[in-house]
C-alpha cells in the first residue's frame, strides 16, 4: 500500500475514534441503594445530599450530608461537577427519587438514591435527635429491657 | 399501621418485645414519649437488648419491608 494512503487511513481512523470518544456519553449509574451500600459509598467519597426541608434536616441527618431541599436542587446542582458521585435521600424515598432522576437527566453519571429514605438508614445520625443528652440515643438507654430487643410504637389509636 | 404492627408482634413473639403506647395516661409511655421527644404519631423506635438505639426512629407511616428490615437488625 502506498505510504501516503496508509498515513491518510491512520489519520481518518484517529479522527473517527476521537469523535466517538467525544460524542459517546459516559456510562451512567443511577441506582437505588440500601443503607449498607450507602455506608460503603461514603467510604469512597460520595457526596451525600439530603433533599428534605431544613427543619427535617435539623432534627436528624446522615453525618456529613449536605442539605439541599428538593426545590433548591436545580440552582445548587449547577455548581457541581457532573462526574461527581452523588447520593440523595429524603424521609421515605419519594423526593429523593425525583432528585436522582433530575440529576441523571442533567448528566450526572454516578447517582445513588437511598431506598426508603432515612427511615431505612441504620447508620449513625447527627442533629437534634442524634447522639448526646436528650437524644433518642440517650433515651434508649433508659428503656428497661428483659434481655430482648424492644420495638416501641408511639401510636395513634387506629 | 396497627394491623401490620400486631401481625409483626405475633411473628416476632419471644424474640422482640413489642410495646405500644397510645395517647397519654400511661406513666411509662409518657416518660418515654418525652425522652424520645415524640411529636408525631406514629413514631417507631428500635432499641437493642443492651439499651443502645438501633438506627433512626421512624416518624410517620412506613412500609412492611422497611419495618421488617429494621426489626431484623435488632440484636
Amino acid at each position: 500500500m502506498d505510504k501516503r494512503v496508509l498515513i491518510w487511513l491512520i489519520a481518518v481512523i484517529a479522527v473517527v475514534a476521537l469523535l466517538l470518544a467525544v460524542t459517546t456519553p459516559a456510562a451512567t449509574i443511577h441506582k437505588k441503594v440500601d443503607s449498607a451500600e450507602l455506608i460503603r459509598l461514603q467510604g469512597s467519597g460520595v457526596m451525600v445530599v439530603d433533599v428534605r426541608t431544613p427543619s427535617e434536616f435539623a432534627s436528624s441527618h446522615i453525618p456529613g450530608a449536605l442539605n439541599v431541599p428538593l426545590d433548591q436542587l436545580q440552582q445548587v446542582a449547577v455548581t457541581w461537577s457532573t462526574d461527581r458521585a452523588v447520593a440523595v435521600y429524603c424521609a421515605t424515598g419519594a423526593r429523593s427519587a425525583n432528585a436522582a432522576a433530575y440529576l441523571a437527566g442533567q448528566g450526572f453519571t454516578k447517582v445513588y438514591d437511598l431506598a426508603s429514605g432515612i427511615a431505612s438508614w441504620t447508620g449513625s445520625v447527627e442533629g437534634g435527635s442524634g447522639q448526646g443528652s436528650g437524644s433518642p440515643a440517650a433515651a434508649a438507654g433508659s428503656v428497661k429491657t428483659d434481655g430482648r430487643p424492644v420495638f416501641i410504637d408511639f401510636a395513634s389509636s387506629t | 399501621m396497627k394491623p401490620l404492627v400486631e401481625r409483626l408482634a405475633r411473628e416476632y413473639k419471644g424474640k422482640i418485645e413489642f410495646r405500644r403506647y397510645v395517647d397519654s395516661g400511661d406513666p411509662e409511655g409518657d416518660r418515654l414519649s418525652q425522652a424520645f421527644n415524640v411529636q408525631y404519631v406514629p413514631t417507631f423506635v428500635f432499641v437493642n437488648s443492651d439499651g443502645s438505639l438501633s438506627g433512626q426512629p421512624i416518624v410517620g407511616g412506613v412500609d412492611e419491608a422497611t419495618l421488617r428490615q429494621r426489626l431484623d437488625l435488632l440484636r
